[in-house]
């Protein structure tokens, strides 16, 4: 039966992962916990965040970058709704409950059956609640002083498993005051990276316009 | 010392040498750790015993740590104990791969009944749309397929369908229940489940986590668990039983005889029995069972009763040449009636009871051989002690027998009332074949079990339909059509497609017109693939690679090394047969479960309920060998004793009533029957030596300590954790207690009657 679970998680986290497998596996001996204590430091006292969104997936099936755009709107309250515009619309939902409610042919929100995890993970990165990454992934911070766009910080996360390293060579995460960028590499030379722009951002009881310093 | 002869000097040597010869033997093998078995169904005929698939999920095990926030880390902490040990396997990181590889050529003649709906009602745009939607969605499911080789993720949705699971993916797997997460640890050992030191492994590192963790609770499920408890418990009863019998055996012994050399005369007797005994079993089974060392503890039982009896004897006439002379024949054929009732379990074709009849009789043969050969070693022994005792023998026993046959016509129409009540009482015993008798698991390891199987929806192995065809395919096609029966009776529940072999393995026709959908709503001119691209904006020249049609070669005959443990379904399927498991969860009358194989041209299997039937055939096997001795035994004790064969036959009947009636508590099991050998052993035993020395103080007095160590060492039995120890225990207890009692009335009712007989006669009134 375990195996039947591993073999879900291989194939259920594929879908996040990206490629270069050009990472090594640095932070196999770093603490988790002080690394996503930045995520976490960042995200963990959102009380509502709204914005927008330009997602690049580099895949191996196509020659060029399929790009997409949209805006999101998260609170705790609510869960998160991620809404694509660009090139089609298409909505998806995920409820302070882990449960995904995608599209359907008829444009009406269902529930998905995709493992609870995606959803944990995806929602994770903007509630600030790291359990999930830290269940799944070895996390290390990045100085990134060359790269002037990512002068806040980074983090990567490097799977625990070795079936789960097959699938996915690592998760980047950056942003400053708050999440910016999303990046996932997987092991079959596909990648994508989110780029987020809060435009609303209320902490606790404070909501501030345009947040972006 | 007496002077003894050359002769007996030699055989003394050969024995004793075969002796250690059989002792040296028997520790060797069960230090190389290989002689001793705990695997209760190893005690089955061969027809019952598990297949190399059966074994193969014997040796899986699961742990679900959970219930505290220190839960994850416990479980890291199992997983890293586990993994470290080379005789375990937890988890693997290649088997994903060896499924994906499984489906991969056939990935788009693959439909589950949701996705072939969808293809059948929406148009080409439509799922084109849905199918970029997905590509968009940073938190799409399952995609274990690139792009370019499935486009439309039929393959995500083929292992969605197929792996269904609540089980939630992580570096260590979850599954939640209400606000619990159990953290899943699972495994096989790479041996046997019932080997001890594989226990010992599992034990040690689930130990550890409970004592650095101990606030979170382990659930745990496998034979592995329910193995060592058994072997534990077994070891525990038998420390029982051998303790008690020893220090009964000591405490009378040394109380009564007070002299080294009885002591060491009846150590000799019971550990060349045992030796004996081990080895033979051991030569000619290779391996001996925990149980059947449990119930042939009562050798010691047994072949103590000889040394009391050649002790006593020897006390009485002074020298032990002289006892033994008058004892041989007594002790030779009560050993032989002994052992014939024991070898005739050899006629059953359970694999327990041919054990325990060679163990019992080599013991038995040993005991007496012992004897036979030491016996001139012995030194002379003072009268003082028979002295004592026949001096309480007249003064209390004698008399209250006396008082009891001084009216003998009272006392048989007594006796013929009580067989008949006895008889009429056993007419309505009832038989209990219930495998729960056999059961050796704590209630919280059974919870623990029933816990664990409902959380992870396992399959109940034990209750399955087993299906037969002529050809592969149609037995694809009716699992299919079995399941879909299975399921309108419990729509809310549908059968895991991963547990129904047409399922994983759709039958070629539905390939086929999968394939054909396929291509006509995605693949094809018309399809969706089109529209995908001109969305992608992309040429998508690796189409070309995309099959076109119908690919063979997914059959049962593909080698799905890797993948069975996965899908149990293909654990036991071949071209020909399947097994359709059912959830042990499944809410299924067994009426409906005949019905449906019935329906269904198939044979519900329900396999507590067939060892069940097996054990009552056991019985029944048991009682008819027991009926056959005592066949034999009635003709040859007329042949022996003529008119006194009254006594053992009429003692053997009313003992074993009583054995019967009040021993069984009303429902009579197998180890009800294999507890009537023992009885049978010690009163057969006691009755011929009462007929064969007479009943005076020695034989008396030999009786009684051979009744009282029994007594005490089995009648401990009775209090038993084990329903089958117990059984006999309880049986034990009345049989040797009715035997003692009433085997010297019997003989001095005979005698009464048969003075008042001679006496009519004499006086002509008869």
């Amino acid at each position: 039966m375990l195996r039947f679970v591993f073999l879900f998680c291989a194939i259920s986290l594929c879908t996040l992962a990206a490629t270069p497998s050009g990472w090594a596996n640095p932070g196999a001996n770093q603490k988790p916990s002080t690394a996503l204590a930045i995520l976490e430091s960042r995200m963990g006292n959102i009380g509502e965040i709204r914005g927008n969104f330009t997602q690049v997936q580099h895949l191996a099936a196509l020659s060029q970058p399929l790009q997409s755009s949209g805006d999101f709107y998260y609170s705790p309250t609510e869960g998160l709704v991620w809404q694509t515009l660009q090139p089609i619309e298409t909505t998806l939902k995920i409820t302070p409950d882990f449960a995904l409610h995608t599209q359907n042919a008829n444009g009406e929100l269902e529930k998905n059956r995709a493992p609870e995890i995606l959803s944990r993970l995806f929602l994770g990165i903007f509630s600030g609640d790291t359990s999930v990454l830290a269940e799944l992934f070895y996390a290390e911070e990045i100085h990134t002083e060359k790269e002037p766009r990512n002068s806040g910080w980074q983090l990567r996360l490097i799977p625990r498993t070795k079936a789960l390293a097959d699938q996915v060579a690592s998760i980047t995460l950056g942003g400053d005051r708050l999440i910016e960028t999303v990046y996932f590499i997987q092991g079959n030379g596909d990648k994508r990276e989110i780029s987020l722009s809060a435009t609303t951002l209320r902490r606790g009881e404070q909501a501030v316009q345009d947040p972006t310093p | 010392m007496k002077d003894s002869s050359r002769g007996q000097k030699l055989a003394a040597g050969i024995w004793l040498t075969l002796i250690v010869a059989a002792a040296v033997y028997g520790v060797i093998s069960i230090a190389r750790g290989q002689a001793l078995e705990s695997n209760i169904l190893a005690l089955l005929p061969n027809s019952l015993s598990t297949t190399t698939h059966e074994s193969s999920l014997e040796r899986r095990f699961v742990v679900l740590v959970g219930a505290d926030h220190s839960a994850r880390a416990a479980a890291e902490s199992l997983q890293e104990q586990l993994r470290s040990q080379p005789q375990l396997i937890v988890s693997s990181d290649q088997l994903p791969e060896a499924v994906l590889s499984f489906f991969r050529p056939y990935l788009h003649q693959l439909l589950s009944p949701s996705q072939r709906t969808h293809l059948q009602q929406h148009s080409a745009e439509q799922l084109a749309q849905q199918a970029l939607n997905a590509l968009l969605n940073p938190v799409d499911g399952l995609r274990p397929y690139a792009l370019q080789e499935d486009p439309f993720n039929l393959g995500g949705e083929w292992l969605s369908y197929g792996l269904a699971s609540s089980v939630e993916p992580g570096a260590i797997p979850s599954l939640r229940d209400g606000d619990q997460r159990w953290f899943i640890i699972s495994g096989e050992v790479t041996g046997s489940a019932f080997d001890p030191a594989m226990q010992q492994i599992v034990e040690n590192a689930l130990e550890h986590i409970a004592k650095d963790y101990p606030a979170v609770t382990l659930l745990r499920s496998g034979v592995v668990f329910h193995a060592a408890e058994a072997a534990r418990l077994a070891k525990a009863e038998i420390s029982t039983v051998g303790v008690g019998s020893l220090l009964a055996i000591l405490i009378i012994v040394i109380g009564l005889f007070r002299r080294l050399q009885d002591l060491l005369i009846i150590a000799l007797t019971l550990a060349s029995s045992t030796a004996i005994a081990l080895a033979v079993c051991l030569l000619v089974f290779e391996q001996v069972h925990l149980i059947t060392l449990a119930f042939g503890a009562t050798l010691l039982g047994l072949a103590v009763d000889y040394c009391f009896h050649l002790l006593i004897k020897t006390r009485e006439v002074g020298s032990a040449n002289s006892a033994y002379l008058q004892l041989r024949r007594s002790l030779w054929l009560g050993a032989a009636s002994s052992i014939a009732a024991y070898a005739f379990q050899l006629l059953s074709p359970m694999t327990g009871l041919h054990q325990f009849a060679v163990f019992m009789a080599a013991g038995l043969a040993a005991a007496v051989t012992t004897l036979a050969t030491t016996h001139p070693f012995l030194s002379p022994q003072s009268r003082g002690l028979t002295q004592a005792w026949d001096h309480k023998f007249r003064r209390y026993v004698l008399p209250s027998y006396q008082a009891l046959t001084s009216h003998p016509k009272v006392l048989s129409a007594v006796f013929a009332a009580l067989l008949a009540a006895l008889g009429y009482a056993a007419t309505s015993l009832q038989s209990d074949d219930n495998l729960r008798s056999l059961n050796t698991s704590s209630d919280t390891l059974l919870a623990s079990e029933s816990r664990v199987r409902d959380l992870l929806q396992l399959p109940d192995n034990s209750r399955y339909f087993s299906l037969s065809r002529n050809s592969s395919d149609a037995l694809l096609t009716d699992s299919v059509e079995l399941a879909n029966n299975i399921d309108a009776l419990s729509p809310d529940a549908p059968l895991p497609a991963k547990l129904v072999v047409g399922r994983i393995i759709p039958p070629i026709h539905q390939q086929r017109s999968d394939a054909a959908l396929v291509q006509q709503k995605l693949y094809g001119p018309k399809g969706a693939l089109n529209e995908l691209c001109a969305l992608l904006a992309s040429s998508c020249e690796w189409r070309q690679s995309l099959p076109t049609d119908f690919v063979p070669g997914l059959t049962l005959a593909r080698d799905n090394a890797g993948i069975t443990e996965l899908l149990p379904a293909l654990l036991f399927s071949r071209s020909a047969d399947t097994r359709l498991m059912l959830p042990a969860n499944a809410a299924l009358s067994s009426d409906q479960l005949h019905q449906l194989a019935q329906q269904s041209n198939a044979q519900f299997h329900d396999t507590p309920q067939e060892l069940s039937n097996a054990l009552a055939e056991f019985r029944q096997d048991a009682g008819r060998s027991l009926g056959l001795f005592l066949i034999l035994f009635a003709l040859i004790m007329a042949f022996v004793y003529r008119r006194r064969s009254v006594i053992p036959l009429g003692t053997l009947s009313l003992v074993l009533l009583i054995s019967l009636v009040l021993g069984t508590g009303g429902h009579v099991s197998l180890f009800h029957v294999l507890a009537l050998l023992l009885v049978i052993g010690l009163a057969v035993d006691t009755v011929i030596f009462y007929l064969e020395i007479g009943f005076n103080s020695s034989s008396w007095l030999a009786a009684t300590m051979a009744s009282l160590t029994s007594i005490l060492a089995f009648g401990l039995l009775a209090v038993s954790d084990v329903p089958v120890l117990n059984h006999f225990g309880h049986v034990v207890f009345c049989g040797l207690l009715a035997s003692w009692l009433l085997t010297p009335l019997m003989i001095l009712l005979f005698e009464s009657m048969s003075r008042r007989f001679k006496e009519g006669i004499n006086e002509g009134t008869l």
